[in-house]
């Protein structure tokens, strides 16, 4: 039972199957709470899963990352992150893990934010179409970059940095190494490719461009902030 | 009939040449038998391209006063006159000022919800859209597509990618010009039966039956095929562009001699390459591709839109979510054209005094949208007519003394700054001519035996020019031949692949010093390796023609050089000459042969190495272009000095200068030499002009047709460095200590004009403070823009040197010396350089407006990530279509526009009918001046009359002040 309630909160069954086609947007919100829940249930109470959970949540991740290199849409991008690192809750203790999952919950609200962006200026968070961020809205196209990189797990970028932290201190067997691999090369083939498609590629002659209001840039700062502090700690755990 | 049909289309695609002879060209010169106008807008459908500069900036020319207020209203007057609207004049130049730079933002989603739009606006536009009907919204969204674009649209397949990877691949590695180490093999079978060869094609048959089977396989039907191979060439429009002039360059180019690839044979390639990827696909033919899309025709079309990103992408997830087709393509087209109503109901608020009704407002805005290009382009050219048609002509007078020096340059606009400087200082008079001096020749450098055409890319010279050292050479082969096995053993080490790691970890550093040093040391490093450099001797040219005995000698001498060394090689031992001579005419003659040699060593003579009747033939008649025959040397001399205007009042010296540029790390450096020697250095016709010009025997005949020059005037050729705007004079050896006095003060005004030079040019060169920094980019490596080259330039002027001296002219114009007193009655002379420079200008200038306007179509975008492929010119990454045109660096700055773009404005001083006879007898100059591809601007100084040509006339637009005679 408690195994099956930590599935649920932690992202490790793709549950969003049901609801993204009415709640892509709304979905998010439920997924960022749902395992900032399980998050505190694993920390208070010093839950530990087993294997079986693991399975489920590698199968999850699998299956996200196919979703996400299927979409487009930046608000689903969102919470396929989460359940693309699913396995990562079960996987690591979560005195190692929390501060990898806190950092991967602030670049996906990041992420998130950008997909409201592109809603308000471009009529929805798709951003098929609209490449050249770098050209055509400078800021915006840094701030995305920063999120992708980081969900791509490039070092130093702290998600890299936490999540090495976590794997030094974590015993391994095949099953780690197996859930390594998946999620790894899952966020990394899905931040490159939107990084490729929206940052970097073609800017569409046809979409008038707007960058960020002062609000989107006060926003976005507050969280590479908060985003940099965890980096720094994270680099100086590696480092112990 | 294959053949015929891409014959129809490849006109479209623009010329490219190897970058190592860069030739400044106008893309569109396809379309130069159109209306420059009516072109443009041909060519903005085709290419997908941009073809003015967006509103905003010729509105900030405008508020800077560069483009005239009374000019613009008049352009605009003439096109609402055109369409009955003037009555809207006001309306029209708000819109054009005010409106149409803030465009899109009327056009917002927000207002959809805050503004109802007109039905009757909204059904009208629906009619005038292409969102009409959906049977035309499918054939304009397919227009120019393969097939396997359309395929990838609709199914979500990558094969236009692979597809062209593999395209891409083949021809770069079959146009390679040495640059691999490993060439294919067999390419000299030629492109097609090559690729056969290269992919194991079983087809018996040649190119064009090969195209004409894939076309059948594909079902493409005959009407359309025309249309199909367009859009296959446009693909790739920069490889099909240096393929199409491979083949019409054919008896010049060698790589073309020896490897032949043509359009037709490229055009096999992409078709087998289609073929591969689309055989085994369930649709795999235009009629069940055309039967899917009839079938399917809703999601068809959004597919096509996503694809072409004109689907917002709200409708991406509706279309993600599997929501109705038919409602979503419903729902775009309604918002598309509510979008465009909106936008036209809030432009009509802005413009209240507008009295039509809003379908009249909407047709009035389509016109100016459609217009507007056009009327800023030729406002800006008027004003800039405007501006100068009255500062020419100035009261100086003839100098009474005689000239020290006269110093002939480039009419490249890069000479005007240090001909002003110069003409300032002393006694000196300047003239421009195109660098070529009208002599057009075959050049052969000592030491490289590499052909190169200094004459202008229309013109294919008739006489050769061999450079033959004057002096002892022993130390400098020996150099070369070090520094040569050294880059070999390099190269060697580098390409063998058991032996570059231990060459890194062995010598690597040797490099390091290299990188570090250019990078951070670049004045002391090239120091220091220059002083490494082999000297080349002294030299001279072969000016005089080879009489037949002579041609006959070499002729044989190069035969049997060749028989020697192959046949000594293979029989081991010296042969004598009479058995040389005996191998020889048995070989061409048939005669019995007395030597012992293997018959398969005759019978390589006669097929691997040519020595043939044939071949000597041949060998005889290159022999005979050799140099000039006196009457040539005389004509040569005579045209060069007759179109300048220098017939009389010969200076002391008369300095021709040629061109060339220095930079390092630029795979456009030729882009940056002399445009009328096919994008090389200048330098040998100045020479060969010289050493012409100061023969006596020349000059005693050219005295006899009416040119006296003093014996005592010199003829010194130099070279402008144009990065440096250093000048520096050769065979000055031939002055006698007096003169040589004499000289050294035109040397000395001469560098003074030069600093001078530098000193203008530092005020338009980014991060450029001192003279210093200007040499230093000559030769730093990490410097992508190591001078502006041709930037800015927008006018020649055509006529005599009096009537620009008095101007600065800021290195923008083309400055052609002619004198129209001194033409004959048929326009000979007027005729000449209508054909040359101007047609060289007009290139040099349309290369120009399209790299700036639209880099990504006609450009060649940043340098920055350029790799230079099979050295014959640069792409993107691993693989992409060849770059044509002009790199960013050369014609933005910051990412605005440093070049401005306009048409070339050709100034002409000379009478009308005399104008009118050299325009009637160019062949090449006439469809652009007609067309309007440049701006013709006559100065009718004997009857007192400025013309400008317009709409197939000449039309009066002052009257002269000053110099009527």
């Amino acid at each position: 039972m408690k195994e099956f309630l930590m599935v649920l909160l932690l992202a490790g069954l793709p549950y969003y199957v049901f609801f993204e086609k009415k709640f892509s947007e709304k979905f998010f919100y439920v997924s960022f709470f749902l395992i900032l829940v399980g998050l505190s249930l694993l920390w208070f109470f010093n839950l530990q899963c087993n294997y079986v959970c693991i399975f489920i949540a590698l199968a999850t991740s699998i299956f996200t990352t196919y979703k996400a290199i299927k979409t487009t849409n930046l608000y689903k991008l969102s919470y396929y992150f989460l359940f693309i690192n699913s396995p990562v809750y079960f996987l690591f203790s979560i005195k190692y893990s929390v501060y990898f999952i806190i950092s991967l919950l602030i670049t996906s609200l990041g992420l998130f934010l950008i997909g409201k962006y592109y809603e308000r200026n471009y009529g929805s968070p798709n951003f098929y179409g609209i490449g050249g961020l770098a050209l055509q809205a400078p800021i915006a196209g840094l701030f995305l970059r920063i999120y992708l990189i980081t969900l791509a797990l490039y070092p130093p970028f702290p998600n890299a940095v936490l999540l090495f932290n976590s794997m030094l201190k974590s015993e391994l067997d095949i099953v780690w190494y197996t859930v390594v691999v998946v999620f790894f090369f899952g966020n990394f083939f899905v931040a490159m490719r939107i990084l490729t498609n929206t940052v970097f590629g073609k800017p569409n002659k046809n979409v008038f461009y707007i960058d960020f209001n002062v609000r989107e840039k006060l926003i976005h700062t507050l969280l590479n902030i908060t985003l940099l502090v965890i980096g720094i700690y994270g680099l100086k755990e590696v480092l112990q | 009939m294959i053949k015929e049909k891409l014959e129809y289309v490849q006109g479209i695609i623009p010329h490219y040449w190897p970058i190592t002879t860069f030739i400044h060209h106008n893309p569109l010169k396809g379309f130069e038998k159109r209306k420059f106008k009516e072109a443009l807008k041909i060519a903005k459908d085709i290419f997908d391209a941009k073809v003015y500069m967006d509103s905003e900036y010729y509105v900030s020319l405008y508020k800077d006063g560069k483009i005239k207020q009374h000019l613009l209203e008049e352009n605009l007057l003439n096109v609402l006159q055109e369409h009955n609207l003037s009555k809207y004049f006001h309306e029209a130049r708000t819109f054009l000022i005010e409106i149409s730079p803030r465009w899109e933002s009327y056009r917002s989603y927000k207002y959809l919800n805050e503004i109802t739009p007109e039905e009757k606006l909204v059904k009208f536009l629906k009619t005038q859209s292409m969102y009409k009907d959906l049977d035309s919204l499918v054939e304009s969204l397919t227009k120019f597509m393969t097939f396997y674009e359309i395929y990838d649209a609709i199914f979500d397949t990558n094969l236009k990618e692979l597809i062209e990877k593999e395209i891409i691949e083949y021809v770069s590695r079959f146009l390679d010009q040495e640059q691999t180490t490993l060439s294919m093999y067999q390419r000299n079978l030629g492109m097609f039966n090559t690729f056969k060869y290269y992919e194991g094609v079983d087809f018996s048959g040649n190119a064009e039956e090969y195209i004409q089977k894939a076309l059948d396989e594909l079902k493409v039907d005959e009407n359309s095929t025309p249309e199909y191979l367009l859009a296959h060439l446009l693909k790739q429009a920069g490889w099909a562009g240096f393929i199409k002039y491979r083949e019409e360059d054919k008896d010049y180019y060698y790589w073309q001699q020896e490897y032949p690839a043509s359009l037709i044979d490229y055009m096999a390639v992409r078709m087998f390459y289609e073929q591969k990827y689309i055989r085994k696909l369930p649709i795999n033919n235009f009629n069940d591709l055309n039967k899917y899309i009839e079938d399917n025709k809703e999601y068809v079309i959004l597919k096509l839109l996503k694809y072409k990103n004109l689907l917002p992408p709200k409708y991406i997830d509706m279309l993600e979510n599997g929501e109705d087709v038919s409602d979503i393509l419903h729902k775009f087209i309604l918002e598309k054209i509510e979008l465009d109503a909106i936008q036209i109901q809030l432009i009509k608020n802005e413009l209240i005094t507008f009295e039509g009704d809003l379908i009249e407002f909407a047709k009035f805005v389509k016109i100016l949208r459609e217009e507007e290009g056009y009327i800023w382009l030729k406002s800006l050219e008027d004003s800039y007519i405007e501006t100068y048609i009255n500062e020419f002509f100035s009261s100086s007078k003839a100098p009474k003394e005689r000239l020290l020096a006269s110093l002939v340059m480039c009419i490249d606009v890069r000479s005007e700054t240090i001909r002003r400087f110069l003409e300032r200082i002393g006694p000196y008079e300047t003239y421009g001519i195109a660098g070529f001096l009208r002599m057009p020749i075959t050049f052969i450098e000592f030491d490289t035996g590499h052909e190169l055409f200094l004459c202008p890319a229309v013109i294919r010279p008739d006489n050769v020019i061999f450079e033959l050292p004057k002096e002892e050479h022993k130390e400098y082969m020996a150099k070369k031949g070090f520094t040569k096995t050294l880059k070999k053993v390099l190269s060697d080490l580098k390409n063998n692949p058991y032996t570059p790691f231990i060459t890194v970890e062995a010598i690597g550093w040797l490099f390091g010093i290299n990188l570090f040093g250019k990078t951070f040391f670049p004045k002391q490093v090239e120091n220091f390796f220059s002083k490494f450099r082999p000297k080349k001797p002294k030299t001279t040219y072969t000016i005089d023609k080879l009489s037949p005995e002579e041609i006959e000698i070499y002729a044989k001498k190069l035969h049997f050089k060749i028989i020697r060394e192959v046949v000594e090689a293979k029989i081991k031992r010296s042969l004598s000459e009479d058995e040389v001579i005996n191998i020889w005419e048995h070989l061409l003659y048939g005669k019995r042969l007395d030597v012992d040699v293997p018959s398969e060593l005759i019978q390589a003579l006669k097929t691997k190495y040519n020595i043939t009747l044939e071949d000597y033939q041949y060998q005889k008649e290159k022999l005979s272009q050799v140099g000039f025959s006196l009457d040539e040397q005389v004509i040569y001399l005579e045209n060069f000095l007759k179109t300048i205007g220098l017939v009389k009042n010969f200076p002391k010296f008369v300095l021709i200068v040629g061109h060339g540029s220095k930079s390092d790390n630029n795979p456009f450096e030729s882009a940056l030499d002399c445009g009328a020697c096919g994008g090389n250095v200048s330098f040998p016709n100045a020479r060969a002009m010289c050493m012409i010009g100061n023969r006596k025997e020349v000059r005693d005949k050219l005295r006899e047709r009416g040119i006296d020059i003093p014996d005592d005037v010199k003829f010194i050729p130099g070279l402008h460095t144009t990065t440096t705007d250093e000048i520096n004079f050769y065979d000055t050896e031939i002055l006698d200590e007096d003169e040589q006095i004499l000289f050294q003060k035109v040397v000395d005004d001469v560098n003074f004009a030069s600093s001078r030079s530098r000193e203008e040019r530092i005020k338009t060169l980014p991060h450029t403070k001192t003279e210093e920094d200007i040499f230093i980019k000559s030769i730093d490596w990490s410097e992508p823009r190591p001078e502006w080259g041709l930037s800015k330039n927008f006018a020649a002027y055509v006529g005599k040197r009096e009537s620009t001296k008095h101007l600065s002219l800021s290195n923008r114009f083309f400055l052609v010396s002619y004198d129209w007193r001194i033409d004959d009655e048929k326009a000979s002379i007027l005729t000449a350089i209508l054909s040359g420079p101007l047609i060289v200008g007009e290139w040099i200038n349309m290369e120009h407006y399209f790299s700036t306007v639209d880099n990504e179509k006609f450009g060649a975008g940043s340098k920055v990530y350029h790799n230079i492929v099979g050295k014959v010119g640069v792409f993107y990454g691993n693989y992409s279509d060849l770059k044509i045109g002009l790199p960013t660096q050369t014609v933005l700055l910051e990412d605005k526009p440093y070049h401005e773009p306009i048409r070339l404005i050709v100034f002409l001083e000379a009478p009308l009918e005399l104008a009118l006879k050299a325009a009637k007898n160019s062949e090449l100059a006439n469809p652009v001046i007609v067309n309007e591809w440049v701006r013709l601007v006559l100065i009718d100084e004997k009857n007192g009359k400025i013309y400008k040509f317009e709409d197939g006339d000449f039309k009066l637009i002052s009257e002269l002040k000053h110099c009527i005679i």
